[in-house]
């Protein structure tokens, strides 16, 4: 049950590879996956997974880079001498030197006495990749310390050796994971970043991510913790200009007043439109006008009887006067067949 | 905003008179503080009305600087072509008036 079960996390990258790869190789990256899933048997990710599905990601990732096979082998063994009791000899017995020295050196990777081999910082990056790609599960200060060294070290590899694509996504998820937790620990930043990021969202948000990131960058130039705490505090009391400027500026923008102008002129022709049909009929006004005067009557003939009269006796004409006042301004008099009121 | 004339204030004359001093030289924001003497809460604004205005432009910085700096990205300001010149006007401009006003100033005292 078990062995079928660790057999077919392997089998997404078996097929993979099927087509490339020799069914010797096949065979040998199969062989790799089962040593390694015997090692790390009881062994579990922060994530809560089984901790081979780690060998095996960064061997999918190595398999979807175009690797060879003693790359896609070293990826699968790539943690058993760090953290089980296989020692090098067993696998440099089993999977020959390469494989074996492989996995040696990036277990001791950054050596300053080795001389940094192209493949080893190559399977370091994919380690590091799925590693960043997990980081959420590990304690804050690992995930700190982890960044950085992503950033200072493994980027500027993936670079130089060419791989854009693997150096954008390690730089972002390091960027975003310091950003997460507020700059680095220590010297003052952490709390100053948290002071200016609360100030901030008055800012409009486009804008504040903006600047945040700016600011993250400019709390690193002032020589100590206090010039860094007088730089952030004065932004915070400028944040109310910065902020109205922003917020004026999309007001005033030239597409927004054009927007802003055609929503009320759009407003103000269906206004027209509901008056001109309400207009354009004798019963229209007054459904709307009778219920209202009956108010206004019912109202005064609270106080005094005789007003009442009096407002039923004058309120309509004036009533049917602004309708064709109406009427006239709108340019819909009628022609002879006027109402007579 | 963008549309209406720069106010001179003396803030701005400031920051411009900093940046003119080398045209072609791209400065961040602390920079401009320490180099000024206004605070942070001062300069953005400016900076942020000189950019609209089409004087300034921005760029972060390269990769290749700040990660191995290992820091994030600084967000840098230069002159623009239209910002030098307008720079130089209105910094003329403002000795000017201010020399006037000091002349006219000291023969009132007299």
């Amino acid at each position: 049950m078990t062995a079928n079960s660790q057999h077919s996390l392997a089998e997404p990258l078996l097929a993979q590879l099927s087509g490339r790869f020799s069914p010797e190789e096949l065979d040998q990256v199969r062989h790799a996956y089962e040593v390694a899933a015997r090692w790390h048997e009881g062994q579990w990710r922060k994530s809560g997974d089984r901790y081979i599905t780690h060998p095996v990601a960064v061997a999918e990732a190595a398999a979807a880079a175009g690797l060879d096979c003693t790359m896609v082998c070293a990826a699968l063994l790539h943690d058993v001498l760090e953290d089980t009791a296989c020692e090098a000899g067993q696998l440099r017995a089993e999977f020959g030197g390469e494989v074996a020295d492989l996995v040696e050196r990036l277990t001791t990777f950054p050596d300053p006495a080795d001389a940094p081999d192209d493949r080893v910082i190559t399977l370091k990056l994919l380690d590091r990749l799925h590693n960043m790609r997990t980081i959420q599960y590990i304690d804050a200060d690992k995930q700190l310390s982890k960044s950085h060294d992503t950033l200072e070290l493994l980027v500027p590899h993936a670079r130089r050796l060419g791989l854009p694509v693997i150096a954008n996504e390690l730089q972002e998820m390091a960027r975003h994971r310091l950003e997460v937790l507020g700059g680095e620990a220590g010297g003052g930043i952490t709390a100053t970043l948290c002071a200016l990021r609360l100030g901030a969202l008055t800012l409009p948000a486009a804008a504040r991510i903006r600047y945040l990131e700016e600011w993250a960058a400019e709390l690193r130039a002032p020589a100590d913790r206090r010039g860094r705490r007088r730089f952030a505090w004065q932004l915070i009391w400028g944040l109310p200009r910065l902020s109205f400027m922003l917020r004026w500026r999309q007001w005033d923008d030239h597409h927004a007043r054009i927007a802003r102008h055609m929503a009320a002129s759009r407003l103000a022709s269906s206004g027209r439109k509901a008056l001109r049909w309400i207009l354009r009929s004798e019963i229209r006004p007054w459904a709307l006008l009778a219920p209202l005067t009956a108010w206004i009557v019912m109202q005064t003939a609270q106080g005094n009887a005789g007003s009442a009269v009096a407002t039923v006796i004058t309120l309509p004409p004036v009533l049917a006067a602004a309708v064709r006042w109406l009427r006239d301004r709108l340019g819909m008099t009628r022609r002879h067949h006027d109402d007579p009121r | 905003m963008s549309r209406k004339t720069l106010r001179m204030t003396l803030p701005t004359q400031l920051v411009l008179g900093e940046l003119i001093a080398d045209p072609t030289r791209r400065i961040h924001g602390f920079e401009l503080c320490a180099a000024t003497g206004l605070l942070s809460g001062t300069v953005y604004p400016i900076l942020l009305r000189l950019e609209e205005r089409g004087w300034l432009e921005s760029q972060w910085e390269e990769p290749e600087v700040h990660v191995p700096a290992g820091r994030p990205r600084r967000r840098y300001y230069r002159l623009t072509e239209d910002g030098a010149a307008g720079a130089r006007t209105a910094l003329r401009a403002a000795e000017a008036s201010r020399l006037r006003a000091a002349t006219g100033l000291r023969t009132a005292g007299a």
